[in-house]
């Protein structure tokens, strides 16, 4: 079991080390100068040397490499030539508002891509699993940037019933800072009226996110029930006596878990991208607009780091994933020994 | 009908469940960006100078509605004697945190921009030393005559000595101390700003004027635009066209209209790469160029520049100038004295503004028509003018703002002069070099205009530029709100101490 | 105790109704053991699942079904859980299958008593594990602990029945509960079933196609074929002397067992019609040695003959008319 997990750590951190690679150079090939930037509109050429100089830009490519891969072992991100401070610090910063709504629209997913699932398959091919098909293949079918206009359009600027692109009520004051999460935040600040504002304000770029994985997760979800409707425990447990309602909750679920783990690690990856995405369309204040407004400016360091933190959380997730198919289903214990 | 109950019913539980603490007199600005810095001495995008404008102060303001007018903020009256301005400053001006402000601020400040050469210390280039003989008084040598000093100190804040003394570079990165009419409270990365207003400024606030700015960071124009209609921002830097034109036109919203732009876009021809190196070629393009179909884009709003001076700027010679208009019989004409006909030339052209993607379009019609083929390539604004300068590409599109209120020069050293950043095409005319190095000398204003004309068709004649437009800039301004006005001077700009509750 | 009356099943496919079990009616007394037998698809599963009222999703169910009196068909679900687990335990073939796999086998049974309220907490498991003492599991609080796929196929199908009688039911109902089964594993489930019996004085109703179980379990038989009943009566006579040919030649099937599957096959040539093409007259009559064209022609009704009643034109026993 610790080999296993050692294992597992060793190859994260070799991935780890590949993506480093990988952004690293496919960021020095772009033939820009962030130091221009930098420098401002208007600098003089010295001023743009000083500063290429200052932050080691002037390097040949492997020696820029060697200093970022330094840093990087001691936890150094490198620095943010837009916000001028430490990349690390940075991500400290936006990472608890991305981990908010990566967890509010995972839990999101899980719950609707499952309800949605249970009401599909009571009666498969049935008016429902039929309405449910639709809703889902429409949620995909729209791509994610146009999906998070089209619901900020409708909920914020038509019906007035969700607000507009921040965590929290503009004018109003949030409650101060513990975890970062301000969900949590809010409670512990025991105010649940901010706890509800925040929850609106999360709400369409969750909706965004969610709507889009809806379908894929939705149908496997679908179908590893319908699959399991049909083994015989389930006649087993229905002649104990137990409701369908008994059976699929205290049976079938638990059973279809492993197979529905198994496609939720693989959405995992798309739900992590479409957070970046959405974030930047809801002007949501995380890593992925932080990363993206660096990237417009050619300042590598954060979108680096973003791909470094995003593969992290990948890497975590599978070993996580790994771990946990042998609590779900007790047969496949051999796999971590 | 169900459908119906329900939605009149959901806001209202929602309002209910989250009952808002409405913080009074509070102002909501939503900008572009965020800025990379609040540091007065480096500060150079339109959304840093959101901040820095407002918590700072600088020794002489300009009147929005005539640049040629300078008035007094931290020094009250100045002079000019040669190469030596003479500035006398206000008396009992505190900053934020509560030290006097005195010469030695001034000095500091002045110091600090020019050893650091960033931001906008182009505009203070020509000083060579700042004395501060005593508390009041602040004395500065230029290199040469300069009449424009006193007119491009009214874009230079000043910060505190001590604080200069004190802090370092990351400090001021983040952290702000002015005398302005606005406190700097406190930044949140990634979301917003928060100004307070300062009760002990010198200056005199409007009635209704906001206690509290709320400054926040909302990249997409879609969302500054429904933001604004919608009340969830009071005002927006920038608002794409189309959706101003829109709101303006609904009730509860009115327009504020005025000049800053000087071209939107302009096409900048690279004068050493074939085959826009020949003149008769670039000629033959700025003749071909339909001006009407920017014009017709910009739903009609603005004129079509002359040259690159627009005639509301002090001293243009823009009212003298022939007019700019698509003739093809003549690009026709000079494509055959270039002998170029049929040529191909290649525009890699920045991909973030619309305008200038249509333009690039417009151009590559206006071409064709006489026969030559123009291959457009889009790439990120630092990729793109890379590409020209590196002699990769045969045109560059970019927006034309001033930088100063009254001195043109600085504009064509960036835009026209060699080594100017935005000089493009690598532009280079010894006549103009010369005029516009003799400009600031010349004590006399009608010489000066002269010599402004004269460098204004310079630039005409070479053919370097097609100024494509010169729209009107339209701000949204709810009819709750008052007192913005245009910069002349500037891209955008809010002055936070100017706007004001209506009843 | 039981009594089935005219009970169909059927099924609405894309051509038509396709009736699975068509019309059949039989009783069973309390403590017998009832056995059907017949071939695979001979609708046997689909009656037991009709009385325990679990016949699949898509099936009609016709007919009446008095279980202690009370006509369970069409008795609404939330009813009928009360007597499904409580009343009538279920015992299926497929030990493996028919455990969940990813609980423990102590849970599934203490399930069956917490359902119907009848213990809660530690006190179910530990009567989940006297349970699977009962059924004579080694160790048994171990096994309660185990995973299905971690203990024997044996070991599973006593708890799938320790499962089944947890709360002490009135009617067994068995599907093949030894058919997985190696040989020496189905004699100790048949012991134990037998055992079972006479501890609990259960009724038990069992369904298979392997006449070996038959014989040493069964009070009663009912042969059924294509959907009818063909026979039914006393165990002893019945094996005896089978009076309809189609059981004659299913024992002498059983008989052959051990001779290769080729014998077998000759014994009974041809398998149990399709649903939707079943024969005019007897069904059974396109692979009986003894059809006429009145087999052809006309459906024969079950009659007393021998011990019981078949259902023949030509039976191998004299009807007690004919005898007369
Ligand atoms: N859900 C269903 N839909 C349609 N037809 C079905 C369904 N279930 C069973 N049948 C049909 O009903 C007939 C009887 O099935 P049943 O399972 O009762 O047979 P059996 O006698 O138990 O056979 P075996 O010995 O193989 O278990 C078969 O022909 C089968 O095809
Ligand atoms: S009725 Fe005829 S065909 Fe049917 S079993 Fe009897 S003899 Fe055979
Ligand atoms: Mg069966």
């Amino acid at each position: 079991m610790a080999g296993f997990i050692g294992r597992r750590i060793l190859w994260g951190a070799l991935v780890l080390l590949l993506v480093a690679v990988i952004t690293f150079f496919l960021s020095r090939v772009v033939p820009a100068d962030p130091a221009a930037f930098l420098a401002g509109q208007n600098a003089s050429e010295e001023t743009v040397a000083r500063i290429r100089a200052e932050h080691g830009l002037d390097q040949p490519m492997l020696l820029q490499f060697r200093d970022y891969a330094t840093g990087l072992v001691q936890g150094d991100l490198g620095e943010s030539i837009r916000t001028r401070r430490p990349v690390a610090q940075d991500m400290a910063q936006f990472l608890p508002a991305t981990l908010e709504l990566l967890l509010v629209s995972f839990a999101a997913y899980l719950v609707l891509s499952l309800s949605l699932a249970i009401l599909a398959v009571r009666r498969p091919g049935g008016a429902m699993d039929g309405a449910v098909r639709l809703f889902t293949m429409l949620g995909t079918g729209i791509p994610v940037f146009w999906l998070g206009m089209a619901l900020q359009f409708v909920f914020y600027y038509k019906l007035q019933w969700f607000p507009l692109g921040a965590r929290f009520p503009i004018r109003e004051i949030a409650p101060p800072e513990v975890t970062g999460f301000l969900l949590v935040d809010c409670l512990i600040a025991g105010n649940p009226g901010a706890f509800v504002s925040a929850l609106q304000y999360i709400a369409l770029p969750a909706l965004t996110v969610v709507l889009n994985l809806l379908a894929v997760g939705t149908r496997m979800s679908r179908a590893a029930l319908l699959a399991e409707r049909e083994r015989l425990y389930v006649r087993t447990a229905r002649g104990k006596g137990l409701s369908p309602r008994q059976v699929l909750f205290g049976h079938m679920l638990r059973n279809a878990l492993s197979p529905i783990l198994t496609v939720t690690t693989i959405q995992f990856g798309y739900l992590l991208s479409w957070v970046i995405l959405v974030e930047v369309i809801f002007d949501w204040p995380g890593i992925g607009l932080y990363a993206f407004q660096s990237f417009q400016v050619f300042d590598y360091s954060p979108v680096i780091a973003l791909a470094l933190v995003s593969t992290f959380g990948f890497v975590v997730l599978n070993l996580l994933a790994d771990l946990l198919y042998p609590v779900i289903d007790p047969r496949v214990e051999a796999v971590t020994s | 009908m169900k459908l119906r109950v329900l939605s009149a019913l959901f806001p209202t539980v929602l309002a209910i469940c989250a009952a808002p603490v409405q913080a009074q007199s509070t102002f909501v600005y939503a900008d572009t960006s965020e800025p990379s810095t609040i540091d007065p001495a480096k500060a150079n995008a339109n959304w840093e100078f959101t901040i820095t404008r407002n918590v700072f102060d600088r020794l002489v303001n300009f009147d929005l509605d005539d640049p040629a007018v300078l008035e007094p903020a931290l020094a009250t009256e100045w002079s000019q004697d040669g190469t030596t301005w003479t500035f006398k400053l206000r008396e009992g001006v505190t900053f934020h945190d509560g030290t006097p402000f005195d010469s030695a601020d001034v000095k500091a400040s002045l110091d600090r921009l020019k050893e650091l050469g960033r931001g906008q210390s182009y505009l203070v280039s020509g000083i060579s030393e700042v004395a501060a003989p005593d508390p009041a008084t602040v004395v500065i040598t230029t290199e040469a005559p300069n009449v424009y000093l006193a007119g491009n100190l009214a874009r230079i804040e000043i910060a505190s000595d001590e604080d200069i003394a004190n802090h370092d570079e990351a400090w001021f990165g983040e952290n702000a101390n002015g005398t302005g009419p606005y406190k700097f409270v406190s930044w949140t990365r990634g979301t917003q700003i928060e100004l307070a207003r300062n009760t002990e400024w010198w200056g005199s606030f409007p009635e209704g004027v906001f206690d509290r700015v709320l400054v926040r960071v909302v990249a997409d124009g879609q969302n500054r635009a429904q933001g604004v209609e919608g009340g969830t921002y009071d005002m927006a830097n920038f608002i794409p066209l189309d959706d101003a034109m829109r709101i303006v036109e609904r009730e509860g919203f009115h327009k504020v209209e005025g000049n800053n732009l000087w071209a939107w876009p302009a096409i900048y021809l690279n004068v050493n790469l074939a085959p826009t190196d020949n003149i008769d070629f670039r000629s033959a393009l700025v003749k071909a160029f339909d001006y009407e179909a920017i014009k017709a884009f910009n739903q009609g709003l603005g004129t079509i520049p002359r040259g690159p001076v627009p005639a509301w700027f002090p001293g243009s010679p823009e009212a003298d100038m022939p007019e700019i208009k698509t003739d093809v019989e003549g690009a026709k004409a000079d494509l055959a004295a270039s002998g170029l006909g049929g040529a191909t030339m290649k525009c890699v052209i920045p991909n973030t503004v619309t305008e200038f993607r249509f333009s690039a379009t417009v151009l590559q019609a206006a071409a064709q028509q006489i026969g030559v083929t123009v291959e457009i390539e889009e790439a990120p604004f630092v990729e793109a003018i890379t590409a020209i300068k590196e002699n990769r590409s045969n045109c560059f599109i970019l927006g034309n703002a001033n930088l100063s209120p009254n001195d043109a020069t600085k504009f064509f050293a960036a835009h026209y002069l060699e080594g100017g950043f935005f000089n493009a095409g690598k532009f280079r005319d010894q006549e103009l070099e010369d005029l516009i190095a003799a400009m600031p000398a010349e004590q006399d204003e009608a010489k000066r205009a002269e010599m402004l004309a004269k460098a204004a068709q310079i630039v005409v004649d070479s053919h370097y530029i097609i100024w494509a437009a010169r729209p009107t800039t339209v701000v949204v301004e709810p009819d709750r709100i008052g007192g913005y006005r245009i910069d002349p001077a500037e891209y955008v700009n809010i002055r936070f101490w100017e706007i004001h509750a209506v009843e | 105790m039981l009594e089935v009356e005219n009970l169909t099943v059927s099924f609405s496919g894309r051509d038509g109704r396709a009736v699975a079990v068509d019309g059949i009616s039989f009783s069973v007394a309390a403590g017998e053991t009832f056995v059907i037998i017949g071939e695979s698809g001979s609708g046997k599963s689909l009656t037991g699942m009709a009385i325990a009222g679990l016949a699949p999703e898509g099936a009609r169910v016709g007919g009446a079904i008095r279980f202690d009196g009370q006509d369970v068909v069409g008795l609404p679900d939330a009813r009928m859980r009360r007597v499904r687990g409580r009343q009538i335990g279920i015992v299926y073939q497929d030990p493996l299958g028919a455990l969940n796999p990813v609980h423990t086998v102590g849970d599934q049974i203490a399930e069956a008593l917490r359902v119907h309220g009848l213990a809660r907490g530690r006190e179910a498991m530990a009567r989940a594990v006297s349970l699977l003492e009962r059924v004579r599991i080694p160790d048994p609080a171990r096994v309660a602990r185990s995973y299905p796929h971690q203990i024997s196929g044996g070991m599973r199908q006593r708890a799938v029945i320790a499962m089944a009688v947890a709360c002490n039911p009135k009617l067994l109902i068995a599907d093949e509960p030894t058919t997985a089964l190696d040989v020496t594993i189905k004699a100790q489930v048949l012991d134990l079933l037998r055992d079972l019996k006479a501890e609990l004085s259960l009724t038990t109703l069992l369904i298979t196609h392997d006449m070996g179980v038959v014989a040493e379990v069964a009070d009663r038989i009912l042969v059924m074929y294509a959907g009818t009943v063909v026979e039914v009566g006393p165990a002893a006579s019945l094996m005896d002397r089978p009076a309809h040919p189609y059981t004659s030649v299913l024992l002498a099937s059983a008989m052959m067992a051990e001779a290769p599957p080729q014998t077998a096959l000759t014994v009974v040539p041809g398998g149990t019609p399709p649903l939707g093409a079943m024969p005019e007259g007897c069904r059974f009559h396109p692979r009986c040695p003894r059809a006429t064209a009145r087999c052809r022609a006309e459906v024969p009704v079950l009659r007393g003959v021998g011990g019981g009643q078949a259902a023949c034109h030509h039976p191998l026993v004299e009807t007690p008319e004919d005898a007369l």
